[in-house]
């Protein structure tokens, strides 16, 4: 049977040709297009690391001097600290809050990146993170996102760690050890990435560290005791954790503790008007001095806001996808039904000669699954090429595991089959009805 | 009219085929103009920016300092330094760059979000807004420090109920009264450098808002009297950043100005997004992109209806045997089908066209969220997809698609031997 079909095919080689290369063509779009929607999905299936449902950012500002409201007498510079913690504290209190935390650094989806390196203080051999983004907030943020440690640790522990004064790290924070980071080039970006390694759990917790560049003897540089590891937070759902470590503000600074902001979770019940409920307050519950409540978003608008342009990609993606699935739908259904018109005395023969009409619909199907069998191996290299180009590209960090490539080839290839199958289901049955004698006669 | 005959003839006699060009045509069509109108919604001309065509836009700067490099937007200083005495002008105007978010009310009631953009009162005369009720602020105002307003519409309606709202006090972030002096037609997002939904005169906060010296939040948009002035203008302002240089040196003789040709015209806007960067790099990468995007939704598609015209063709081999044995030259035979074929492309592409048009208009918020989610809601009047450049395009893309899908087949149908082809046989 398959000797026949590429007999066939052969015979038309000229208008199956013009099949191929399209086949060929949408095959390595489509598996560019499966490879990068995977990556995506893949992404978005990680833990977010926090829980931000019900949840609110509450921001402050201040009276402008040139408000009737302005009050003259506070001075902002002074009293500016009080005023926070005042408002913060009746947030807490306020009906249908659940948590609330105060936070410098840390707000979901917002994409802040306060990078700054710590080393191990008492490890024989000084390890240094590489990526680390340091949350400055309160206990209760831990509270407020559900934080979890990846060791089974409750978010009361973690919480209690934080109130003593502990930091606790993202579980597997990329580290490079001092011995490593003497035998690489430093200016060398990709030694640089050859010695980078996720850290060991043991490596941090229990461990003292302190900023990279100033250690114990340095007053002015806190030191630090890891307390736990957690699961990492990300920044958004399509990037990869980032790695971070969250240590508590200092509700003693004035200067930190009024560039911060408030971090609500409040009661399903009170999700939908809290909105509105606080902003009424701005000027009354919500104020004090010249600082007041000005800001009230939900997270998850914060997310769809910074999300927006990965998400309208993957919308384009899916769209210049289905739209050459469809054409390869539109050709084979285009050209199969012209096939069969012109083959009609030839599946005649074939009945009369005993075929059914399941043989004649299978034969059709079997010549534009084999067509695209034939193209297959050569898109798959042409994957790889591709492939390998995204790879080489400066900078990249684009990397094809050949679980993925497989994945993604395999993928592609099903999903053009189907859209042969349908194309082709069309013409197929037509061609299984043909009657032999009436077909015959017209010859 | 014999083409036409034919056609119909063609459609009939095998109207699955037909069907099926018909369709394909009108999809790669239609996804080509999505791309097409997204991409034109940066340059097409609609009110506030009517005068589009004859802006020139100054957004950055970018200087050495003495220990590397230091880039962002103008202080007000700064641009008037830059935008001052250009011949062949016809206005210039300051204002911060791109609206800032505030909320807006009347006191004891709910707050709306607002989008707030500090202008000069020539902002009036470069953007072309429609005035509903009262009048813009002047010169006088700016100077003054006035607190007075324009707001939108929408927001008018939002806050007082009414869009009459001219001499009614509105609250600015929480706190501030501001007296409404006009309201104006709602600006769509899309108007990037005009947008925003209240305009207040630049305030001398903003104008002293500045560090190291220079820079700000501050940028210019110049009226050009004709788009022919362009390069006098810029000759003015070359001119001016020379002497704003030599001013720089004198105070720190390691700091130096970068110059990246600022101002630009319109259809480069979209590419300055970064201050130490020319936007010709964002450019020519966005040309590289856009290329692949219409290759992609023309060849495939191509390829696809070249395959179906030479299965139509295939059908009427003796009807073409006949024309050759009666004397149609290859030229006519090769016109003929590409002129046939074409009537069809142009019949599918105003489907594609229609649809497309209809598609921007219906669902332009999810179309323009990636870009400009800062807008709210994103509308598209009609007059911005109506314009001559979308049917100059649709035609463009129509004739490509027609000449790559017809052209191989047409060659070959017309170097057919007549005997074979009158016999059913074509080699």
């Amino acid at each position: 049977m398959k000797r026949k079909l590429l007999t066939q095919i052969a015979t038309e080689w000229k208008s199956n040709m013009w099949l191929a290369i399209e086949l060929l063509l949408v095959s390595v779009v489509v598996w560019v297009v499966t490879d990068n929607l995977w990556v995506k999905t893949e992404l978005r299936l990680q833990p977010m690391g926090v829980e931000t449902d019900n949840c609110f950012k509450v921001g402050t500002a201040l009276v402008n001097a040139d408000s009737p409201a302005y009050d003259g007498q506070d001075s902002t510079d002074l009293t500016g600290m009080e005023h926070m913690l005042k408002l913060y504290d009746r947030l807490r209190h306020y009906p249908g809050v659940e948590h609330a935390a105060i936070v410098l650094n840390g707000t979901p989806y917002e994409m802040n990146f306060s990078g700054s390196n710590l080393i191990t203080l008492d490890t024989p051999d000084t390890i240094m993170t590489t990526r680390n983004n340091i949350f400055t907030v309160s206990p209760e943020y831990v509270d407020v996102f559900k934080v979890k440690g990846s060791h089974g640790e409750t978010t009361a522990q973690l919480k209690e760690m934080l109130a003593k004064g502990e930091i606790i790290t993202s579980f597997g924070l990329s580290v490079v050890s001092y011995a490593d980071l003497r035998t690489i080039d430093q200016q060398n970006y990709e030694d640089w990435q050859r010695i980078t390694r996720p850290a060991k759990r043991e490596e941090l917790v229990g461990h003292r560290m302190s900023f990279a560049g100033y250690g114990e003897n340095d007053n002015n540089y806190p030191v630090w005791h890891v307390g736990a590891t957690i699961v990492p937070i990300r920044r958004m759902e399509y990037e990869e954790a980032t790695g971070n470590t969250i240590r508590a503000l200092d509700l003693t600074n004035p200067e930190l503790v009024c560039q911060s902001c408030f971090l609500v979770r409040v009661s399903p019940e009170a999700r939908a008007t809290f909105r509105q409920d606080i902003l009424k307050e701005s000027n009354n519950l919500f104020r004090s001095g010249n600082r007041f409540v000005g800001e009230v978003t939900e997270i998850s608008a914060i997310r769809e806001l910074t999300q927006s342009e990965e998400v309208a990609t993957i919308r384009n993606f899916i769209v210049v996808m289905v739209f050459l699935l469809l054409c390869i739908f539109l050709g084979l259904l285009g050209t199969f039904w012209f096939r069969t018109q012109q083959r009609v005395s030839e599946i005649a023969i074939r009945k009369v000669n005993g075929a059914t009409g399941a043989d004649i619909f299978r034969r059709l199907i079997g010549e534009g699954l084999l067509l695209l069998l034939i193209v297959t191996p050569v898109a798959v290299l042409l994957d790889y090429g591709v492939a390998h180009y995204l790879s080489e590209m400066p900078m990249s960090d684009y990397n094809l595991p050949t679980g993925r490539f497989l994945g993604g080839v395999t993928i592609t290839f099903c999903l053009m089959a189907l859209m042969i199958v349908l194309g082709i289901w069309f013409p197929a049955t037509r061609a299984m009805r043909i009657d032999p004698a009436t077909a015959l006669k017209d010859e | 009219m014999t083409q036409l005959t034919r056609i119909y003839r063609e459609m009939r006699r095998q109207p699955v085929i037909g069907l099926v060009t018909l369709f394909g045509t009108a999809l790669a069509i239609f996804l080509i103009m999505i791309v097409v109108l997204m991409q034109n919604v940066n340059t097409i001309p609609f009110s506030p920016e009517s005068n589009r065509g004859r802006f020139l836009h100054g957004r950055h700067l970018h200087m050495k300092t003495d220990n590397g490099e230091c880039s962002g937007g103008m202080s007000y200083q700064t641009a008037r330094t830059f935008f001052c005495d250009l011949e062949g002008a016809e206005a210039v105007s300051l204002h911060t760059d791109g609206g800032s978010q505030t909320t807006a009310g009347i006191p004891g009631a709910p707050q709306a979000e607002a989008s707030n953009l500090e202008t000069d009162a020539y902002f009036w005369k470069v953007f072309d807004f429609t005035f509903i009720h009262g009048n813009p602020y002047s010169a006088a105002d700016v100077e003054s420090d006035a607190k007075v307003a324009v707001i939108s519409e929408s927001l008018a309606r939002e806050v007082f109920g009414t869009p009459d709202a001219v001499g009614r006090t509105l609250m600015l972030d929480h706190f501030v009264p501001y007296t409404v002096r006009g309201v104006v037609k709602d600006v769509s997002p899309l108007a990037t450098t005009a947008y925003a939904t209240v305009w207040t005169p630049l305030s001398h906060d903003a104008r002293n808002n500045t560090w190291y010296n220079y820079f700000g939040g501050i940028t210019a948009t110049v009226l050009a009297k004709d788009r022919s002035d362009f390069d006098r203008i810029r000759k003015c302002v070359t001119r001016n950043k020379a002497k704003f240089n030599t001013a720089v040196k004198a105070e720190n003789e390691a700091w130096a100005m970068i110059d990246h040709g600022s101002p630009f015209p319109q259809e480069m806007l979209q590419y300055a997004t970064w201050s130490n960067q020319s936007p010709d790099v964002g450019a020519s990468e966005s040309r590289r992109t856009r290329l692949a995007v219409y290759a992609i939704l023309l060849l495939i598609p191509a390829i696809n209806l070249s395959s179906m015209t030479q299965s139509r063709l295939r059908r009427r081999v003796s009807e073409m045997g006949v024309r050759r044995a009666f004397g149609c030259t290859r030229l006519r035979m090769v016109r003929d089908i590409v002129t046939e074929n074409l009537i069809v492309t142009l019949a599918g592409g105003l489907i594609g066209l229609l649809s497309s048009l209809i598609a921007v208009w219906m669902f332009a918020d999810m179309l323009f969220t990636g870009s400009l989610a800062k807008g709210g809601t994103v509308a598209v009047a009609p007059e911005m997809l109506l314009q001559w450049s979308t049917f100059g395009w649709a035609l463009l893309f129509c004739f490509l698609l027609n000449l790559l899908s017809s052209g191989l087949p047409a060659w070959r149908a017309a170097r057919m031997n007549p005997t074979d082809a009158i016999g059913g046989q074509p080699k």
